[in-house]
């Protein structure tokens, strides 16, 4: 990390050395940089507990400004500029004198950094009278031009890919990026990996499945220059693809089929959101346009074209799926927009907006005001509401069809409805009569015995279930025609009454503070809304969102891009462009691929064909180089991360492996009907569905994890998930081992190679073929051999019959191989 | 910085670094890999080393329990006007509804406990009785999920998790954080996640009976066959890992498979209790052969404790059938029996083990129960988060003392009030870890168990 650093600080102290004295001029925004990236997080996070604004300032040291270094405290200035031998402060840290700070010892690069920043003069934004971690609620709300500095809030620049020294080496203009770094670095990258390697690589990116062992020996086979761009291109045109890259969004918008609130009510609608996502990717529809639909999809709707009406309302699925709160959830609405804010600013924007709720944001520009000038956007919104414990019944869908064509429908189906409780309550009077007699006939046959003739009372009876049978009829065609509603609806947002919401003092509702019109952020414009405006702002907010002068919504989509193909960001924060969030490892070639993305008409079929066919992207993953111990982290990226299978990978890969895939698209989940639904918090809706579809297809709960994603590292359902965290642990293993799963899956695998295949060499061969894309070694195949007899046999002496022994042979090698590293990660 | 030498680990790696808490072994020797569940130094000297923490699902009448009120019994029938029921704000005119059970004092210090739990009235000089907690919610799931995660509204890591997350774990047979649970609570699995913690840190739930962990049974016929099965995937590995040596991933992940299969052997002796005494049963009320009740638990609970398992939570009942008496205070009866001898018989063992010194007993419960009621002569009490009783035992806690206060009548605090982020606060002192010090970030903030809140309440501690 720290390495990687040099270059820059070189060009930081040229910059700042004719200027080092006690007074520096306003520093280079290199040094700028540097402060805002390393030094003041360092302060904020080890010095300001005691030296910060604090009531009781320890030993007269404030160390929140230039000055207060300058000044320093009771034992005189913390620091000489230029001078670290003479700075108290690096005494300090390095435990020489005084030990600061005083619980533990700093890390060494962190001694480091803050001895680099005293050499080069104490760079500090000069234009700030005060640090932004200072800012409190009270006082007034002044975006600094340190903050407006800030790289994530600059536009995007136009990038001229690199001069480089070896300029056979790079295949497109990404590769000049970063070749230049690794040349100014003196490293040298890795050699291309193996085209069994790559095709395998590139597969399970772009679809999230393995190549068939036919489309491996075919790119291997495939001399012509072009033939990993005819691979990329097929895998693009995949519908796999759009289930795969559409996952990756639900993880940010955090997709559930479930509303999360006590009872944790089913959507049934949610699952159409989730498929707009998936069609959109494999429509590549631009990603401005994917924006502007999911938060203003429904007014979008109104000005056509009819055929995209349905679709554009569904959009707005990204807003309906926020979190619900409480038992009676609409009284929790405000949690429910706090949650719409905090998944936009994180999803689309990289900020974290959901700070500002409670008090102006402690690091971005972000304030109190701005977060309630978006509120009242959403306040302006009215939500599908899905029903909860204390109001069962799900109201407020949106009409997947325009309202002059849904009139007729709505009102046929009312007619449909009133007609069955017409019907009903005819039935009613007609069996209160029968129920009377009945009831009339029991208390004479009680009483006296001959009055009432036994036929008549069978026949009254008779008469009666016949009657209750009608009802229970029509009763049953009543809750289908409410189940059914009279069109197909969405789980989405519309317009309501438009108001500006006012601010909510540490963000209780009770607690009203000043009016704030609605409008955008301040630092992004601040734009308010055109004064003939009637609706909620959502069309505009849209706008704002995607506009060229927006430079987070391009930067954030591809670094997401760029993280998903290698496992890391540009941005190593993806959903944090903020100062605490990291800065970009290569700022140009960021700026290089926004631009290119808007250019390019904001397609991301096009941004993954160029990542994928640069150079960079078809390194090997090997660590036989000497840039292994000079960028250990591969910050520089001269080789391929290898990485974990993710849990729906991992999944989707054993089924197709099996053969038990099941191809098509997911559509509703079997959930309950609604008109059974009393769903409390005693006795919460809970559900799994098994499916051999794409495990994007499985139903997910907010409450109850879904066993398999719990344990794989699943993406969390309740929050945006930028990053899986992906962890290495035994309840892993176990399933693996053990899981009804894994062992079906390896036993129709273990068919399918006794099914397909002659003898055991050539089963050994097709499993390998499968599995991992290329053949067995000799020894491999040997020990193969000798594990499958060893273990037929094996079997066969406990009592298990012979075609069956080796069923269960076979079954445990395809258990081994599905359950082995080669096969869970991607080199 | 550690992500390209430990592979899948990296951004767990660098969310520690960024974290505030120190992290020794990964700072010492990076190369060695970075186990998110090794064993990690506390802040201080810990008291505690592990804690049992008994969970009553539905809300305990804490004036029924643990904080007795003669002037309860005295005014009976009395009405008065609440501001605050259930939550809601306003002027309620409401009957005064005395205890129905009575209360005694125990043991040399005399602490008073009620009639519904004799037995651990018995314990009393071993406890700390917390008689001034409060909660900020009234509702079942948000109450349950605040005391549990210190959040409220929106699902957070478990404090188990962060315990886990914080000082990692004794023995890597077996995970960090176990919930011994026949049901989930309210709020479901959200009570024991990970959230934004890495997923190693969630609990592995333990169902009493006779399967008690997912997949813990070999699949396989024979422990031979399974044996080659492993042997032949170690190999497979070997030799894939040959060619990537640096990647320690890799390694964890092979290791990974020893450790599951040195946990499925370890497993069923955890679960056999057939070498305890009849003494020992017989002090968890359990009978020789049974495998499920509170008791049960109660005494995995201990064999965990005894294998280094770092946080155990035990669990009475689910979301329904729990100690939410609305209708009838009756109920209470049967759920206090339900677990009153093992929870005595567990205080008792782990003391005469030398255990309870390093063990923190937790026992609390969501919230407590109206001291009154709106219709005169009611048989039940609703929600009462306002004030109730939890308590701590062992692990350094000052035994036979009643900490803070409430009214007269048990409606609000009258001094010493403990919420629920101190008593948090409180748990984590004794592990040894600082509550404002403990901290993952995640989206740009440093979240951490007590929220912007707690203290640690130095008067409970011995």
């Amino acid at each position: 990390m720290l390495r990687n650093l040099r270059p820059i600080l070189l060009t930081v102290a040229l910059a700042t050395c004719g200027a080092s004295g006690t007074r520096a001029a306003e520093p280079a925004p290199e040094a700028v940089e540097f402060f805002e990236r390393e030094i003041r997080p360092l302060l904020i996070a080890r010095c300001y507990e005691c030296h910060g604004d604090v009531a009781k300032v320890k030993g007269g040291l404030t160390l929140t400004s230039r000055a207060g270094f300058l000044t320093g405290g009771e034992t005189g200035p913390a620091a000489v500029p230029g001078k670290p031998a003479e700075s108290l402060l690096v005494e300090a840290i390095r435990y020489q004198g005084i030990k600061m700070p005083p619980k533990a010892k700093l890390p060494d690069a962190d001694i480091e950094k803050l001895t680099r920043w005293v050499e080069l003069g104490l760079p500090w934004p000069q234009s700030e009278a005060k640090p932004a971690g200072a800012a409190t609620a009270e006082a007034e709300f002044k975006i600094t031009d340190a903050q407006r500095g800030f790289w994530s809030f600059q536009g995007v620049r136009p990038q001229a890919p690199p001069v480089v020294q070896d300029t056979a080496w790079p295949l497109t203009p990404i590769d000049r990026f970063i070749l230049a770094r690794l040349e100014s670095r003196g490293l040298h990258p890795n050699p291309p990996a193996e085209k069994r390697t790559l095709i395998r690589r590139a597969t399970f990116d772009l679809i999230g499945l393995p190549p068939t062992p036919e489309e491996t020996d075919a790119f291997v086979a495939d001399d012509r220059p072009e033939a990993f761009a005819r691979v990329v291109d097929r895998l693009l045109a995949s519908q796999h693809y759009g289930q795969r890259w559409g996952r990756h969004w639900l993880d940010v918008v955090r997709y559930a089929d479930t509303a999360g609130e006590t009872a944790d009510y089913p959507v049934p609608q949610a699952y159409q959101y989730r498929n707009y996502v998936i069609d959109a990717f494999n429509r590549d529809k631009p990603y401005d346009e994917f924006i502007r639909e999911q938060i203003a999809g429904d007014i979008l709707a109104q000005s056509g074209p009819r055929e995209t009406y349905a679709e554009r309302v569904t959009a707005t699925g990204y807003l309906a799926i926020s979190r619900r709160f409480g038992f009676d959830s609409e009284n929790y609405h405000h949690l429910t927009i706090a949650d719409t804010l905090d998944t936009l600013g994180r999803s689309i924007l990289g900020l974290s907006i959901g700070c500002a709720r409670c008090h102006d944001h402690k690091y971005d520009p972000i304030s109190t005001a701005d977060y309630y000038a978006l509120y009242g956007i959403f306040a302006s919104s009215r939500y599908a509401f899905p029903g909860s414990e204390e109001k069962k019944q799900p109201r407020d869908f949106v009409p997947l069809l325009p309202a002059a064509e849904a009139a007729p429908l709505a009102a046929a189906h009312q007619e449909q409805l009133a007609g069955c409780d017409a019907e009903l309550k005819r039935l009613d009077a007609e069996l209160a009569p029968v129920n009377k007699s009945i009831k009339t006939a029991e208390e004479q046959t009680a009483g006296q015995t001959q009055n009432t003739a036994p036929q008549t009372l069978a026949e009254l009876k008779t008469q009666r279930d016949a009657l209750a049978a009608t009802q229970g009829a029509w009763r049953g065609k009543r809750d289908q025609l409410i189940v059914a509603g009279p069109f197909e609806m969405a789980y989405g947002v519309v317009e309501a009454a438009a108001t500006n919401a006012k601010i909510q003092k540490r963000g209780e509702p009770t607690k009203l503070g000043a009016e704030v019109p609605r409008r955008f952020l301040e630092i992004l414009g601040g734009d308010g809304l055109p004064g003939d405006v009637t609706g909620s702002g959502r069309l505009q907010l849209a706008e704002w969102l995607t506009r060229r002068s927006n430079p987070l919504t391009a930067r954030v989509i591809v670094n997401r891009v760029w993280q998903y193909h290698f496992g890391r960001g540009l941005v190593p924060s993806p959903s944090d462009f903020g100062l605490r969030g990291r800065a970009p490892s290569h700022s140009e070639l960021l700026d290089y691929l926004a631009d290119t993305l808007v250019n390019q008409g904001w397609s991301l079929k096009r941004l993954h064909k160029q990542i994928l066919l640069s150079r960079v992207y078809q390194l090997s993953s090997g660590d036989d180089n000497p840039a292994a111990q000079t960028d250990p982290a591969n910050e520089s990226w001269w080789k391929f991360d290898r990485r974990r299978l993710e849990a729906e990978a991992i999944r989707d890969a054993v089924l197709v492996t099996s053969g038990q895939l099941d191809r098509s698209p997911g559509g509703p989940h079997p959930f309950p009907p609604r008109t059974s639904w009393g769903f409390t918090q005693h006795a919460p809706f809970k559900a799994v569905y098994e499916t051999n579809r794409r495990s994007v297809y499985l139903m997910t709960q907010r409450i109850q994890r879904h066993p398999f994603f719990a344990i794989f590292d699943g993406a969390d359902p309740n929050t945006s998930t930028a990053e899986r965290t992906l962890t290495t642990t035994p309840s892993q293993a176990l399933f693996l081992m053990n899981d009804p799963f894994i062992h079906q899956q390896s036993e129709a695998l273990a068919r399918r190679l006794l099914a397909t295949a002659e003898d055991d060499a050539q089963r050994i061969q097709l499993a390998f073929a499968l599995v991992f894309g290329h053949d067995a070694q000799p020894a491999q195949m040997a020990e193969a051999r000798d594990f499958i007899e060893r273990y037929r046999r094996q079997s066969a002496a406990t009592g298990v019959a012979g075609e069956e022994a080796a069923v269960a042979a076979w079954s445990a090698y395809a258990r081994v191989l599905l359950t082995s590293n080669e096969f869970l990660y991607i080199d | 910085m550690l992500r390209g030498a430990v592979g899948g680990f990296g951004a767990l790696a660098l969310h520690g670094m960024l974290a505030d808490l120190e992290v020794p072994a990964a700072r010492a020797a990076p190369a060695a890999g970075f186990d998110p569940l090794a064993p990690k130094a506390a802040h201080f000297p810990a008291r505690a080393k592990c804690v049992i923490f008994l969970y009553m699902t539905g809300g305990v009448s804490h004036v029924e329990s643990f904080d007795p009120k003669p002037k309860l019994f005295a005014d009976h029938g009395k009405t008065i006007t609440v501001d605050n029921w259930q939550g809601k704000l306003g002027e309620f005119k409401r009957y005064l509804k005395q205890p129905q059970w009575k209360f005694k004092p125990y043991g040399q210090s005399g602490i008073e406990v009620s009639e519904l739990f004799p037995h651990v009235g018995q314990c009393v000089d071993d406890i700390c009785v917390v008689r001034s907690m409060e909660s900020d919610h009234t509702n079942h799931y948000e109450a349950t999920l605040g005391m549990h995660t210190g959040s409220f509204t929106f699902a957070r890591p478990s404090i188990g998790s962060w315990v886990s997350y914080g000082l990692g774990t004794e023995n890597q047979n077996l995970p960090s954080f176990v919930a011994i649970a026949p049901h989930a609570p309210y709020a479901g699995a959200q009570t024991w996640g990970a959230d934004f913690l890495p997923g190693c840190h969630q609990a592995t739930q333990v169902f009493p009976g006779d399967v008690p962990i997912a997949n813990i049974q070999r699949r396989v016929p024979t422990l031979e066959l399974q044996q080659m099965e492993l042997d032949m995937r170690s190999k497979l590995n070997r030799q894939h890992h040959e060619r990537r040596a640096a990647d320690l991933a890799l390694e964890a992940r092979i290791k990974s498979f020893e450790t599951a299969f040195g946990m499925q052997r370890e497993a069923p002796a955890i679960f056999d209790l057939s070498q305890e005494t009849d003494e020992t049963l017989g002090l968890y009320g359990l009978a020789r052969g049974q495998t499920t009740g509170f008791g049960w638990q109660c005494l995995v609970a201990r064999r965990l404790a005894e294998r280094g398992v770092r946080f155990i939570e035990l669990i009475d009942t689910g979301s329904s059938g729990n100690w939410d008496s609305h209708g009838n205070m009756n109920d209470h009866i049967g759920l206090a029996k339900n677990v009153d001898r093992s929870i005595s018989g567990l205080i008792r063992d782990l003391k005469r083990r030398g255990m309870l010194d390093e063990t923190l007993v937790v026992w609390t419960t969501e919230f407590g129960r109206t001291p009154y009621h709106a219709e005169p002569n009611a048989l039940g009490r609703e929600h009462h988060h306002q004030a109730f009783s939890s308590w701590l035992a062992g692990g350094g806690v000052k035994g036979g003392f009643a900490q803070g206060s409430t009214d007269d009548y048990g409606i609000g605090i009258a001094e010493n009030k403990v919420h629920v982020h101190d008593f948090h606060a409180t748990i984590l002192h004794l592990l040894g870890i600082d509550h404002q010090r403990l901290t993952y970030r995640s989206s740009g903030r440093d979240y951490r168990l007590t929220d912007v809140s707690g203290e640690v309440v130095r008067d409970m501690i011995a």
